[in-house]
Parts: C-alpha cells; sequence; structure tokens
C-alpha cells in the first residue's frame, strides 16, 4: 500500500481541483437561472472523496 | 493545474517508479471521467450512468462524440461542463506527453525525451517549469480563441465553451450542427486556425518563445502535417469534381479534412454524403492524428514518418543486401528500440481497432457503424460515418453495451494504448 500512497495523495489533488472546477458551472447556473443541486451536490462528493485519498499520505 | 500540483509533491521526494507513473496515468483519466460524470447524473435530465459515463471520458479525453441528441436545449451549466472536461482533457494530455510519456517508453514517445538525463525511472524537477509554461501556452491561445470568436459574432457563452473545446481539439458544441450553425467563414476560418495550433507540438511554442523562431517552419513533423492537410484537400477536391459526388465546396473541404485529420470533429457540412472514397479518406485521417506533444490522438505524424522511413530503409536493404543503411528522424539516428517500439504500436493499434469493431458489430451495430465507432473512438476523433453516428448523428440510440465498448476504445487511444495494456500484465505487479 505504501508504493501507491503518491499515487492515491496525487489523485487526491486532482479531485480536489475537479470538484472545484465544478464551481464554475454553478456561477452560470446562477446567471441563466438554471439553479439545481447537480453541481453543488457533485462538487460536494468528488472533494470528500479528493481529500480522503488526499490525506491517506499522511495516514501512518 | 492537476499535474503540475502532482509535479510538485515530487520535488519533495523526487521518487516516482515507472510502476507508479503507469497507475497514476491510467487512474488519473478513470477517476475524472467517473467523478466527471457526477453533474450529468445528478441533474434533472435523466442521464443513466452508462450515459454520463460516456459523455464524461467523451470530454475528458477530447473525443467529442456525445449521446445528448437535443444539445439546443441543453442548460447552459451542461454544456459549459463539458467544454470544461476537454480543455482539462486538453492541457492534461499535452503536459502527459511532454513529462510522463518519454520516460515511460510508451510507442516511441522516448524520441521527445526533454533532457538526455531524464533516462532514470524518477522524473526531474524541470517537469514542473515544463508544465507551467505548457499551462500558460495552453491558456494563452484559449483567450485569444475566445476573443476572436467574440469579435466574429459569437455570444459570450458560445465564444466561451467554444474556445476551449477548439484549442483541446475536442470538438463539442453546444449546437446539434457543430460549428455550422454559426454559418460563418470568419469563425468557421478561426476554428480552422486554432485547431491547427492546438495541433502543434506545444514544445514547439515553448522553443519558440525561448528564441528558436524557425522552429515551426523547421519541425520534420509540423512540415508533415501541413503536408498531409494539403494533399489531403487537394484529393478530395479532385475525387468530387471528378465523380461528381457532391458540389465542389472548398469551405467545406478545408474545414472537415482539418477537423477529422486533428480529431476535433466539429463538421460544417454532411461529408457521409460525399461519396464512398470519402469515407475512406476520412478514416485513413482519422488514424494519422496530430502531432506528438500537442492535444490530437491517433497514431501521430511521427510514427508514420518512422514507420514509411523504415519501410524505405527495408525496400533498400532489398537491393543493396550488403549496404548499410543508417535511419534517421529530424537528422538524429533512431535506435532499434524506438523503431520496434513504435512498429508494436501501430501494429497494437490496428488489433485494437479491430478487435472494437468486431466487438461492435457483435453488439447488433451495422458495418460501417461498428468500423467507424471504432476508429472514432481509438482516434478520439467524435463523429462517425453513416446514418446514426455520423455527423448529424449522435450515440444516444446506441446499446449500452457498445457505448461501454466505445468508452473503453477512447481511454485507450487517448493514453496511447500501452499505459492501459501494461496493467493488465502480471509482471506489472510484482516489485
Amino acid at each position: 500500500m505504501s508504493n501507491y500512497k503518491t499515487v492515491f495523495f496525487t489523485l487526491g489533488i486532482l479531485q480536489i481541483i475537479l470538484g472545484v472546477f465544478m464551481f464554475i458551472p454553478i456561477i452560470f447556473q446562477f446567471i441563466y437561472s438554471e439553479i439545481d443541486s447537480s453541481f453543488f451536490g457533485a462538487s460536494l462528493v468528488t472533494i470528500i472523496f479528493g481529500i480522503l485519498f488526499f490525506s491517506i499520505k499522511f495516514r501512518s | 493545474l492537476v499535474y503540475c500540483f502532482f509535479l510538485s509533491n515530487l520535488d519533495h521526494d523526487k521518487k516516482l517508479t515507472l510502476q507508479q507513473a503507469f497507475l497514476l496515468t491510467a487512474l488519473s483519466w478513470l477517476s475524472i471521467a467517473i467523478f466527471g460524470s457526477l453533474p450529468f447524473i445528478f441533474s434533472d435530465l435523466n442521464f443513466s450512468f452508462v450515459n454520463a459515463f460516456f459523455e464524461s471520458m467523451s470530454g475528458i479525453t477530447t473525443t467529442g462524440s456525445t449521446i445528448i441528441s437535443n444539445l439546443d436545449e441543453m442548460p447552459k451549466s451542461i454544456l459549459l461542463w463539458r467544454a470544461i472536461l476537454q480543455w482539462l482533457g486538453g492541457i492534461g494530455i499535452i503536459i502527459m506527453a511532454i513529462t510522463l510519456m518519454p520516460i515511460m517508453n510508451v510507442g516511441g514517445m522516448q524520441l521527445f525525451k526533454i533532457s538526455n538525463n531524464d533516462s532514470s525511472e524518477k522524473i526531474l524537477p524541470k517537469s514542473k517549469e515544463i508544465a507551467l509554461r505548457l499551462i500558460y501556452i495552453y491558456t494563452s491561445l484559449t483567450l485569444l480563441c475566445g476573443l476572436t470568436y467574440k469579435a466574429f459574432g459569437m455570444s459570450f457563452f458560445d465564444s466561451l465553451t467554444h474556445s476551449m473545446t477548439t484549442i483541446a481539439t475536442g470538438g463539442f458544441s453546444n449546437y446539434n450542427e457543430s460549428i455550422g450553425f454559426f454559418n460563418s467563414v470568419s469563425i468557421e476560418i478561426s476554428a480552422m486556425i486554432f485547431i491547427i495550433l492546438g495541433s502543434l507540438p506545444f514544445i514547439a511554442y515553448i522553443k519558440f518563445i525561448s528564441g528558436d523562431k524557425k522552429i515551426i517552419f523547421n519541425d520534420v513533423q509540423i512540415k508533415t502535417f501541413f503536408k498531409i492537410i494539403i494533399a489531403s484537400i487537394i484529393i478530395l477536391s479532385i475525387y468530387l469534381f471528378v465523380s461528381g459526388a457532391a458540389d465542389l465546396n472548398l469551405r467545406s473541404i478545408f474545414f472537415n479534412v482539418i477537423s477529422i485529420l486533428t480529431g476535433t470533429g466539429y463538421v460544417n457540412a454532411e461529408f457521409d454524403t460525399w461519396g464512398s472514397f470519402t469515407l475512406i479518406l476520412f478514416l485513413g485521417l482519422m488514424f494519422i492524428g496530430g502531432c506528438a506533444g500537442s492535444t490530437t490522438c491517433g497514431i501521430k505524424i511521427f510514427r508514420i514518418q518512422i514507420l514509411y522511413l523504415f519501410v524505405a530503409n527495408q525496400l533498400k536493404k532489398i537491393i543493396y543486401p550488403k549496404g548499410v543503411f543508417i535511419l534517421k528522424y529530424d537528422q538524429n539516428p533512431i535506435d532499434n528500440k524506438f523503431i520496434s517500439s513504435i512498429i508494436s504500436f501501430i501494429y497494437m493499434y490496428l488489433v485494437i481497432f479491430f478487435i472494437l469493431t468486431a466487438l461492435l458489430s457483435l453488439t447488433g451495430l451495422d458495418f460501417v457503424t461498428s468500423i467507424s465507432g471504432a476508429a472514432t473512438s481509438i482516434s478520439n476523433v467524435g463523429p462517425g460515418l453513416g446514418s446514426v453516428i455520423g455527423p448529424n448523428g449522435d450515440f444516444s440510440t446506441l446499446p449500452d453495451i457498445s457505448k461501454w465498448i466505445l468508452t473503453l476504445g477512447m481511454i485507450l487511444g487517448r493514453l496511447e494504448l500501452f499505459a492501459i495494456l501494461v496493467l493488465f500484465l502480471p509482471s506489472f505487479w510484482r516489485n
């Protein structure tokens, strides 16, 4: 498992950034009055998984 | 951005084994496709998982095939998300092709090593600096493309999304008629220019900025890329003029040849009605693709060039059995291991293409849909050929199993086959 910590760490960062990118369509949802929870929910799930993967590197 | 963070991490321990590099490459694309599909699943549009995953994978691999049949009615946020996925996929593949692939020795990509010192199984910090420069260039080209589109009459939203999918040579559009919706010569010319800019090796831009102003005219890959475009346009024009299969429309010929060769997948005409030769030509162009180190997919120009040199060399050896012929690419001698790597890549490319075609036909698809579906997925082009998945069709009516097969083709093609195939070797998992 320790061999793959760097891999999971990087995947975690990747997912957090992907989750942050999901906020951009939320802005457009406000502009074009298309508000629903799809992007917010997707962003939340992606960031949570990202943090989980990211934190693997720091576990003993 | 993602790879910059990743490469920043490498500054600390500077250890990424070859095994980890392969695993990271495959899992990165897979995880983005999975999590990138969540907005489609959570939306009110009733996307099934397979449809959402297909759309997401098509986006991140810059393929451009879509299962959405009514794009004009889609929420702006969904259209923007598709464009963002393609934009991220575009920059991801450029950085990976320049920094990771050469070290992974995939399909002859080792020819593009940034320096001679990175032959070890460790990735040098220099990669970080190069990755940052690539991001600046990619973002600048996107902004320039967006401004050009806006200047020629696109709305702010259309120019934003289309600029992202143009530079990524992805081809997602906000309209069923693709770029043809705008019916504007200026927009189509702009699109062609920026598609070509996205199809050139991005390392050439870095060299250009660093002072090598002649790189665009001296690079053998770039020169051959333009020769293929010009030759294809001339051949297609002559065919259409002589056969009378369709009206000779140079605007459509130029646009669709460039779009298909680079794997962008924008269309401005129903080229599937241009006769059978056109379909064969476009199928061939799909396979060739653009330059290595760009956002394009396909076999890539440099592999075609080296294969050609290798075949020519073999012919010379038949004529002069005692002769010694040194294979040179861009004035540099090519090692036999590069040649074997490239030949095995092309061999696997064709084998996987035939397997995908056979599997698609087993799911009940007709011959043209199967063969063009396999080609468009493995080459990350976008539209296929025929009435179902052709320029005016979409992938929504295909059976779910066909969509899974196509997504497999997309990721295999995007990651240069071996980055995925190597994971299935038991020896890969042993220390």
